[in-house]
């Protein structure tokens, strides 16, 4: 689904990038991401991050980021030689198939439907008081007022683009959920799920429905990316039975 | 039943879902207070009480049980009823 809006290759490497106009309305300033960072030598990795910062300056990018394997360290190494400050950390998680889920008692089970219009401002209020990982939530050269702004815009974002489930029991909206299915329906990306810090204590439910519900799909697999600052959730995807398939840090620079 | 003595059912429940000896279950240990108790455990705490005190928790209820106190009240009220 990465659309580039910059490619360059040498021999054996290539760099990928793209504009994140979603960022930029949050953050108030250019931003960019590197979307890959292919090579085989740290001499490679820093023509390719040349070229890519070349690129970003001419088209007004202040903040450029992108995230590289963890066990990649000619990757790293020519990333902080050429100024990049490492500020998060993430985790990749998979499963295969939704089998042997823990069961969830019937009076603790959640509705997840289309959000509408009218649950905006409490997903949004939820976004803007109950979520604290992210790249731009824990990275302190980004204000925090305008990386909660950015999750804020995130979920009217998954509203129009039609992703966004709003979790509830009865008349009471108690977090969210979004995803987004490969063409063919197998495989889903888990982009965000959450609680209101209230009803915190129903995550395990929200993330059981999420599932069972792309169960039901005929889904057979689903994969995410979590902050590994965020030990409640990745303790959380622990016991839902995720393989943990990468570590991966991310690094950016203020161009 | 304030006490976490080993015939309180309650800290019973507690000590055998989050894995905590019993003299820790104090009324005022909290949800979240301590990482044995997430969303995980508090599914598992809820379907204990039920199944110790043949009762049904609402989920206005299990979501109200933010302490080990507030558990014993809410089990307390359904004994009550029942």
């Amino acid at each position: 689904m990465t659309c580039e809006d910059f490619g360059f290759e040498v021999i054996d490497g290539c760099v990928g990038a793209r504009l994140t106009p979603w960022d930029r309305r949050a953050l108030g300033f250019g931003t960019a991401e590197i979307t890959r960072l292919e090579a085989e030598t740290v001499d490679d990795a820093l023509l390719l991050l040349r070229e890519t910062e070349t690129w970003a300056q001419v088209q007004g990018v202040r903040y450029l980021f992108g995230r590289v394997p963890a066990d990649a360290g000619h990757l790293r190494s020519a990333l902080s030689r050429s100024g990049y400050a490492m500020t998060e950390c993430s985790l990749a998680l998979s499963r295969e198939g939704f089998e042997d889920l823990p069961k969830v008692p019937g009076r603790m089970r959640l509705e997840l439907r289309p959000a509408d219009r009218n649950d905006l401002p409490t997903l949004q209020a939820i976004a803007r008081d109950d979520f604290h990982h992210g790249r731009f939530l824990e990275d302190p050269g980004i204000d925090h007022a305008a990386a909660v702004r950015r999750s804020i815009n995130w979920v009217a974002d998954l509203l129009d683009q039609g992703l966004l489930q709003t979790a509830a029991y009865g008349n009471q909206i108690v977090g969210f959920h979004a995803e987004r299915l490969s063409d063919d329906g197998t495989h889903a990306r888990l982009i965000l799920t959450g609680t209101a810090h209230r009803y915190a204590m129903l995550s395990m439910p929200l993330w059981l429905r999420a599932l069972e519900r792309l169960a039901a799909r005929h889904a057979s697999c689903c994969s995410t990316l979590v902050s590994a600052a965020n030990v409640g959730v990745i303790n959380l995807y622990a016991r839902l039975g995720f393989h943990y398939d990468s570590t991966q840090f991310g690094y950016r620079k203020f161009l | 039943m304030n006490g976490a003595a080993g015939n309180d059912k309650v800290a019973v429940a507690f000590s055998n879902v989050l894995g905590i000896p019993i003299e820790q279950v104090t009324d005022d240990l909290r949800y979240g207070s301590t990482p044995k108790w997430d969303s995980i455990a508090h599914m598992a705490v809820v379907a204990a009480l039920e199944e110790q005190f043949s009762i049904m928790i609402d989920m206005d209820d299990v979501i109200d049980m933010s302490t080990v106190g507030k558990a014993r009240e809410i089990v307390r009220k359904y004994a009550a009823t029942a």
